[in-house]
């Protein structure tokens, strides 16, 4: 299973930080209040715990009451209504205001709330306390907070977490569009290592090396059996000159004999043609072309063989290419169909041209492929169940026709075509005449 | 065969004993005389030191590839007809060989009739026929290099041969071209299956040169042969 792309879990990371650091600050606006708050009444109990004093202290200095007067005095002109505050002397109240139901059980100041005492001339004793600070909005501010915080840093969060991750893909996926247009280790393209990430560098690096290492396997390989073939061609050359010579001067059987080596030595060249034409890349295309009129190609190969091919094919149909390359292919697919049709079955080839390409049809009466087979067919050395009962062969015929077509812009298919009959289809781009 | 009144002569440079002797020896037997050599630089030496008719020349040699040997005789001014023996076949290598001024080549191996015919249709047409890469006459342009030929400036769709039969015309410049010569020069012999291969060509070059047939264009003329021309017949 494929994961998600770097951008989403880019994303889903930024997202989620964005929303935990949400979430903290709604709680620290709401902690900073409550404190805040504590601070502003506790400022203020020490106000009026000033103004008790103040008055008290003036009501005593004028001596027109009595020290519990004064203190009754004192408290109800300073007290706010929600406070609660006392004055006693020693062990004596003196007065009190503020509702004692707000005591706790023990007559402690409920959790929250704040006091203060202090004590005044006369050894009079004052304390004031405020109740908790009730109906503040805490719940509202936390939602508040956390929305003012979260929109605009999950939007931010949103557009940075995409952006890093798609820089992060950015390298991997420029290196797969590249890999995927590569069809032979030359194509590929190394990306300029300068300015690229460590990680996607190291990537870029790696695949350099093993597609250069490849390129030169490869290179190793064909050049080997390019080198094979060519140093075939000088024993058989030297064969050929020396039995056809031998045959001109001698007569009968051994003449008949000569020359069979002669027609051996013609079909072994063929082979190493063959040989030679598969180590050629596929994908290079044609160094250099020519037109060759493939309806000559198809009439010249089914008048070549043993058996007769119906042919069917307009005067001309033009392609560009290698003639001899494009015989070798026709050629190996009407022996093919010339091997496999049973006695009495002509094999046929119809040759069609249309704008967009010429197609030939070869079509083997009696045999069929099996689907699974289709494809495995055109293995090199690859020979189906029938063939190796009955034809003889090396299995490279179809590869070699297959190969041609490709190395000429066009391709070789098995088509489907029924129980009875097993059609090959070779497919080469047109001709385009230039200008000029 | 002669040149001027004497034996032809020609020189085998091949890098292969046995071969060369092999080759050697066939074309002793066809009348030449035959020079040989296993290097390039005793070809050079040969080359310098006398007249010869025939270069038969392989691609692989020890000290140079045939194509840079034939690149140097060219260069050195001499135009003595060249046939390329190669044991590459592609167009490619087809090409590169008549671009370094080859004027013929032969795929290894070889049968002895076709090398007898290329020997002789070169020796025949002799000197200062190395092909000039661009032929023009009567509004026919012939690449040879490309092989491509043009009408104007549309370019014909021609097989091997018939580009090779027009190229033949074209390079007589209206002259009329014998059935015979042009048997030995696009086919390299003059058998029963070329003669009529040559009908064929002449009919599909005909109409491939114009819409009235090419008439105007390719000449017949009866008895003789053939001449590419602005129809004046």
């Amino acid at each position: 299973m494929i994961a998600r792309s770097f951008a989403r879990r880019s994303v889903a990371a930024t997202l989620l930080t964005a929303a935990v650091s949400s979430l903290v600050f709604a709680a620290a606006s709401v902690v900073a209040l409550r404190l805040l708050w504590h601070r502003h009444d506790a400022a203020e109990l020490e106000r009026t715990a000033d103004a008790v004093q103040r008055i008290f202290e003036l009501e005593t200095a004028e001596g027109e009451h009595d020290a519990a007067e004064s203190a009754r005095e004192a408290l109800e002109q300073a007290l706010d209504r929600s406070d609660r505050g006392i004055l006693r002397s020693g062990a004596t109240l003196l007065a009190e205001r503020g509702g004692a139901a707000e005591r706790g059980p023990e007559g402690d100041l409920p959790r929250g709330g704040i006091a203060t005492r202090r004590s005044l001339a006369g050894g009079v004793v004052l304390e004031l306390e405020r109740r908790p600070a009730e109906g503040l909005p805490l719940r509202r501010l936390f939602w508040a907070a956390l929305l003012v915080a979260a929109i605009p840093s999950s939007l931010v969060a949103l557009a940075v977490g995409r952006r890093t991750g798609r820089a992060a893909a950015r390298p991997i996926e420029d290196l797969a569009r590249r890999l995927s247009e590569v069809r032979a280790p030359r194509d590929y393209v190394p990306a300029p290592l300068d300015g690229l990430p460590e990680e996607a560098a190291a990537l870029e690096k790696a695949f350099g090396d093993v597609v250069g290492r490849l390129g030169a396997a490869l290179d190793r390989e064909s050049s080997f059996v390019r080198n094979a073939a060519h140093e075939l061609r000088t024993p058989l050359t030297r064969i050929r000159l020396r039995a056809e010579r031998a045959a001109v001067a001698s007569t009968g059987t051994c003449r008949e004999e000569l020359e069979a080596v002669t027609a051996e030595v013609d079909r072994l060249t063929r082979l190493t043609d063959a040989l030679l034409v598969l180590a050629r890349d596929e994908d290079s295309g044609l160094a250099s072309a020519e037109t060759v009129n493939l309806a000559d190609v198809v009439r010249a190969s089914a008048r070549a063989g043993e058996r007769p091919v119906t042919v069917e094919a307009p005067d001309e149909a033009f392609v560009r290419g290698d003639e001899e390359l494009l015989r070798l292919a026709v050629d190996n697919l009407l022996d093919n169909a010339r091997k496999y049709a049973p006695a009495g079955a002509s094999p046929s080839a119809r040759l069609e041209g249309r704008d967009e390409g010429v197609s030939l049809l070869v079509e083997t009466p009696g045999t069929s492929i099996d689907a699974a087979e289709r494809e495995r067919v055109f293995e090199r050395f690859y020979r189906g169940s029938a063939a190796r009962e009955s034809a003889p062969g090396h299995g490279l015929g179809l590869a070699l026709a297959r190969h041609v077509a490709r190395v000429h812009g066009g391709d070789v298919l098995a088509c489907d075509a029924g129980e009875d009959r097993t059609v090959f289809e070779l497919h080469l781009p047109a001709w385009r005449g230039e200008t000029g | 065969m002669t040149v001027s009144g004497r034996r032809a002569r020609v020189l085998v440079v091949e890098d292969d004993a046995e071969t060369r002797g092999l080759v050697a020896r066939t074309l002793r037997e066809e009348g030449l005389e035959v020079e040989a050599a296993g290097r390039a630089a005793s070809a050079r030496a040969i080359l310098g030191s006398g007249e010869v008719d025939l270069v038969v020349l392989d691609v692989g040699l020890p000290d140079a590839t045939g194509f840079e040997l034939c690149a140097e005789v060219r260069a050195g001014g001499n135009d003595v007809p060249i046939l390329v023996l190669t044991a590459r076949t592609d167009v490619a290598s087809r090409v590169e060989g008549l671009e370094t001024g080859a004027d013929d080549y032969l795929g290894k191996p070889f049968a002895i009739a076709e090398l007898r015919a290329r020997v002789r249709a070169l020796l025949r047409r002799g000197r200062g026929s190395a092909p000039e890469p661009v032929l023009e006459h009567a509004g026919v342009r012939v690449d040879l290099r490309r092989r491509r030929a043009f009408l104007g400036a549309e370019e014909l769709p021609l097989t091997r041969r018939e580009l090779d039969l027009l190229a033949r015309l074209v390079r007589a410049r209206g002259v009329v071209v014998s059935r015979e010569v042009l048997l030995e020069d696009v086919w390299g012999a003059d058998t029963p299956e070329a003669a009529a291969s040559l009908e064929v060509i002449v009919s599909r070059l005909r109409r491939k040169l114009g819409p009235g047939g090419g008439r105007s264009l390719l000449r017949n003329v009866r008895g003789i042969g053939y001449a590419l021309d602005g129809g004046t017949a």
